[in-house]
């Protein structure tokens, strides 16, 4: 069994999932500030349309 | 709720709904109609569903495509045209227009022929394209210009690199295509697989959390650590983003068996300006070595002017500060790319003196671990300034 692949894939899963729930299920952002002051969109997607 | 023509790769779900349509025709037709179905014609298909459904602007995209096709054909074909600046300078025009128009005052755009310009020539992606349609009309020079309408749209318009590359090869993305169905197989979609997590882990997890948690909340308060905090924190940000969608389109492509070369490998642990770039953006730094830097080196070269060391500086100058004139003609990109170009031709002329003096000119005999460990933290810091410089917060 290749143990690097299968370590670092169990990260990648954990994280992915992780990240998930605190990002975009429990909005941990709204918990951290209160102010929503959150940019409208994404600097580097202003940058895609630029590209 | 879905609006047509408004969907940019790998930034909505209607995207990933198209995507995994896209993997199951592929693979449908592998086993069911492989022998009927060319794959180049699979292709087309699915990146012309894709402009004509979800890409913003596909008349103006396909009316662009059209004049490159025309240009390639005219001067290529026809004319048998040996020059190259004047065709080169013909393809980089909607793309100078774009650039132009971006810096025009902005009430130009609103009625008039400003107007008209800017929803002609302001097309995602036509960056990128411009990069691949000089490549593709050079690399063809000695070929004979052969080169069929269905490989040419493929090439320009293969979907998952479409908006910010990686910046393909036509010759390699062509071998791939002409090797069709036989490039699938259960590894090319585990790599996909592979490829696809980490992009989303990548993109939409880390460069998220990133941007959510901190970029947004940053307070400028004029302060050093605000600014610091911002350098760094934007550096990371702009790598996951950038980084992830650049895996995503990997993975999209290798799980319907076309190969997209990697773009980023560790970048932070370069160990100077000329690592740096085969580890950061490298399909980026790789075409404009081959198709900008060389060509003037050899021009001065010709012209017998300055010394050998000059006339690399000189030319790795005008590499990098044309990179921030393609990012965009304003003050921050183009300072950023002179920055980076500054970067290289400190380095080039310190390797000049080591290599002339037989020795380590900065760090005579340290060890090599600690230099290696001191040139990391260098290039890291110096990358997080020049990309500072280019997030526009500074100028």
């Amino acid at each position: 069994m290749n143990w690097k692949k299968l370590i670092r894939n169990t990260l990648i899963y954990f994280l992915l999932i992780m990240g998930y729930i605190f990002i975009y299920i429990i909005d941990v952002e709204s918990y951290f500030y209160k102010k929503q002051d959150v940019e409208s969109k994404s600097k580097v997607n202003f940058i895609y349309q630029q590209f | 709720m879905f609006e047509k023509n408004t969907i940019l790769p790998f930034t909505s779900s209607w995207f990933f709904l198209y995507m995994l349509g896209t993997i199951l025709l592929f693979w449908f037709v592998k086993f069911v109609g492989a022998k009927k179905i060319k794959f180049s014609w699979l292709v087309a298909f699915t990146s012309l569903l894709y402009l004509v459904l979800l890409f913003p602007k596909p008349l103006q995209f396909i009316g662009i495509l059209i004049y490159y096709y025309l240009v390639y054909y005219l001067f290529g074909r026809k004319l048998k045209y040996t020059k190259l600046l004047l065709p080169v300078i013909l393809l980089a025009l909607p793309m100078i227009f774009m650039k132009v128009i971006g810096i025009l005052p902005e009430n130009l755009g609103e009625k008039g022929a400003g107007h008209m310009a800017a929803t002609i020539f302001q097309i995602a992606g036509l960056s990128y394209l411009t990069f691949k349609v000089i490549q593709f009309y050079i690399d063809e020079k000695d070929k004979g210009y052969r080169i069929s309408i269905l490989n040419f749209f493929n090439f320009t318009s293969f979907v998952p690199t479409l908006l910010i590359g990686p910046i393909d090869r036509y010759n390699r993305f062509t071998t791939n295509v002409e090797n069709g169905f036989e490039q699938m197989n259960l590894s090319s979609f585990s790599n996909g697989f592979d490829g696809f997590l980490k992009g989303i882990l990548y993109k939409f997890i880390i460069g998220e959390a990133i941007r959510r948690l901190i970029l947004s909340h940053l307070v400028d308060d004029g302060s050093l650590i605000y600014h610091l905090a911002y350098m760094y924190t934007y550096l990371m940000y702009l790598f996951f983003d950038f980084a992830g969608y650049c895996l995503l389109a990997i993975g999209f492509g290798n799980f319907i068996g076309i190969d997209v070369p990697y773009n980023f490998d560790e970048p932070f642990l370069a160990v100077n300006p000329k690592e740096f770039w085969k580890k950061w953006h490298k399909t980026l730094g790789d075409w404009l070595n081959d198709y900008f830097f060389k060509p003037i080196f050899k021009e001065l070269t010709t012209k017998q002017v300055f010394k050998s060391i000059q006339r690399q500086n000189i030319a790795l100058f005008l590499t990098f500060t044309l990179m921030g004139f393609w990012n965009g003609i304003t003050v921050y990109y183009v300072a950023s790319g002179m920055l980076f170009g500054l970067y290289s031709v400190i380095h080039n002329y310190y390797f000049y003196l080591c290599q002339k003096n037989k020795r380590d000119v900065v760090f005579g005999t340290m060890n090599p671990k600690l230099i290696r460990l001191i040139s990391i933290f260098i290039m890291f810091n110096a990358t997080a300034f020049a990309i500072y410089i280019f997030s526009g917060k500074l100028i």
